[in-house]
């Protein structure tokens, strides 16, 4: 009987330790809001009580939250699916594999520079459209395949890397073609986005001066 | 041994606390959300001043997010969708496929994470992936990292089979796919798995959805803990359309 009495003693210890474990483990983290996004009561406005007003101020806010969305179809890239989509706020219209930027760092250890290679996130707007582009290597693709930096200007463009077409949107950053298309759907690039030719053609002529680009 | 019998059986009555002390304990990790009593009135059509309050509030903090230059998380009830949107635009959409009991959970979550007229925002707070496919060995991958300087595990994604996200006070959205994966810590996951059937009791509201593979894996990536959620209510007030002016 005794017996009994230790086994179902040891069972419920182990019960009790193990209902610790877990509480420890499924236990609630406090809720951390990033910085500028707490939506505190004193930014709210009440309703007004008055039911036209009310369905005023309703459609009024609707209206406001409307306007912030483009008034036409816009690029989204997906860097974690590595996606390029073509899309109204509704419908997609065209969807592609692409290649975005590798996340990867080279740090130059004779002049201490450092680059991430990171296809930059957030909203952006296409600010160019290039046919046949030439590629104005910078310094870290020279530095990255161990050669030395040029003096001659002219020995930094290469005319077949970017392939057809380049659409620009700030910074140096392209969405453009490659010649590596096999590489397509893997994070490998060094911030702009590679499309196929296919593909690229398509963007190409529906991509105005203007268009969205919102990369996430 | 006949000394540690003796003071063991001397401690039986403690022993037959231990289920009450673990239900107490439990409960007290899972806090209850507050206000949970007060359900919105569900009427249709006719003017709820209750509900239309709930909306403008609901507006107005996603115009607040809308301005910010961050991605944030929206759970469309009535329209059945969930979508990733940065300065209002939709970047990523999925229709809401319910496994389960569907609206009366969607009406469960949505009443628990409002708590009330509490929460109007809330962020993720916990995410859990069940079973991932396991990786490989890819040796394109391989060439790839080392030219481009990065982990080759970075390189790989990791394909979930199932994953959970967690809002804190019990509220949580189970994500399924149809790839077949590899559970990572089995351990961990029965764990979490008894834990959480063990505070079902004291509260929880759980949607479960299904989601395709690859609209998954931008799902599983982006939503990380701290990505601010707002959640409409189910049941859509419906305004009158606006006026024109050209029918003045």
């Amino acid at each position: 009987m005794k017996k009994v009495w230790i086994i179902l003693g040891i069972v419920l210890t182990l019960l009790i330790a193990g209902a610790v474990v877990v509480a420890i483990i499924t236990r609630d983290q406090e809720p951390t809001l990033k910085q500028g996004l707490v939506i505190s009561d004193s930014v709210l406005t009440a309703l007004p009580s008055e039911q036209t007003a009310a369905i005023k101020e309703l459609q009024r806010l609707k209206k406001a939250l409307a306007t912030l969305k483009p008034n036409r179809p816009y690029i989204v890239i997906d860097t974690q699916s590595n996606k390029v989509y073509y899309r109204t706020d509704d419908s997609l219209l065209f969807e592609a594999v692409c290649s975005t930027g590798s996340g990867g760092e080279l740090v130059d250890s004779t002049s201490d520079r450092r680059w991430v290679f990171a296809t930059p996130h957030g909203v952006h707007k296409v600010n160019s459209k290039l046919v046949n582009p030439w590629w104005r290597k910078p310094d870290w693709a020279f530095i990255e395949e161990n050669e030395k930096i040029p003096d001659d200007p002219r020995d930094r463009y290469d005319s077949e890397m970017l392939g057809e077409f380049a659409m620009g949107f700030g910074n140096g950053y392209f969405l453009h073609g490659t010649i590596y298309e096999r590489l397509l759907g893997i994070n490998v690039t060094h911030g702009c986005v590679r499309l196929g030719s296919e593909n690229l053609k398509w963007v190409w002529d529906r991509v105005q001066i203007g268009t969205p680009v919102y990369i996430f | 041994m006949q000394r540690i019998s003796h003071t063991l059986y001397r401690l039986t009555p403690i022993f037959w606390m231990a289920p009450f002390c673990l239900c107490l304990s439990l409960s007290a990790c899972h806090k209850k959300s507050p206000d949970q009593s007060k359900p919105l009135k569900q009427t249709t059509g006719a003017w709820d001043e209750s509900r239309a309050e709930t909306e403008y509030k609901i507006l107005q903090a996603e115009l607040q997010l809308a301005k910010a230059e961050s991605l944030y998380f929206v759970i469309d009830l009535p329209d059945k969708l969930f979508q990733l949107k940065l300065k209002g635009a939709v970047l990523w959409d999925y229709p809401i496929h319910y496994i389960g009991n569907g609206s009366s959970d969607a009406d469960k979550f949505f009443q628990r994470f409002q708590a009330g007229g509490q929460y109007l925002v809330r962020p993720i707070t916990g995410r859990y992936l069940f079973a991932g496919r396991e990786k490989t060995a890819d040796s394109l991958l391989a060439i790839i990292a080392k030219v481009v300087n990065v982990e080759p595990e970075l390189l790989q994604r990791e394909i979930p089979e199932r994953f959970q996200l967690q809002w804190g006070d019990g509220l949580m959205l189970d994500v399924s796919t149809d790839v077949s994966g590899t559970a990572k810590f089995p351990f961990k996951n029965t764990l979490v798995g008894v834990g959480q059937a063990l505070a079902r009791p004291f509260g929880e509201a759980r949607i479960s959805v299904k989601m395709d593979t690859s609209r998954a894996i931008t799902f599983y990536r982006v939503t990380e803990i701290g990505l601010p959620t707002i959640v409409y209510p189910p049941h859509r007030l419906e305004l009158p359309p606006e006026k024109s002016k050209a029918a003045k």
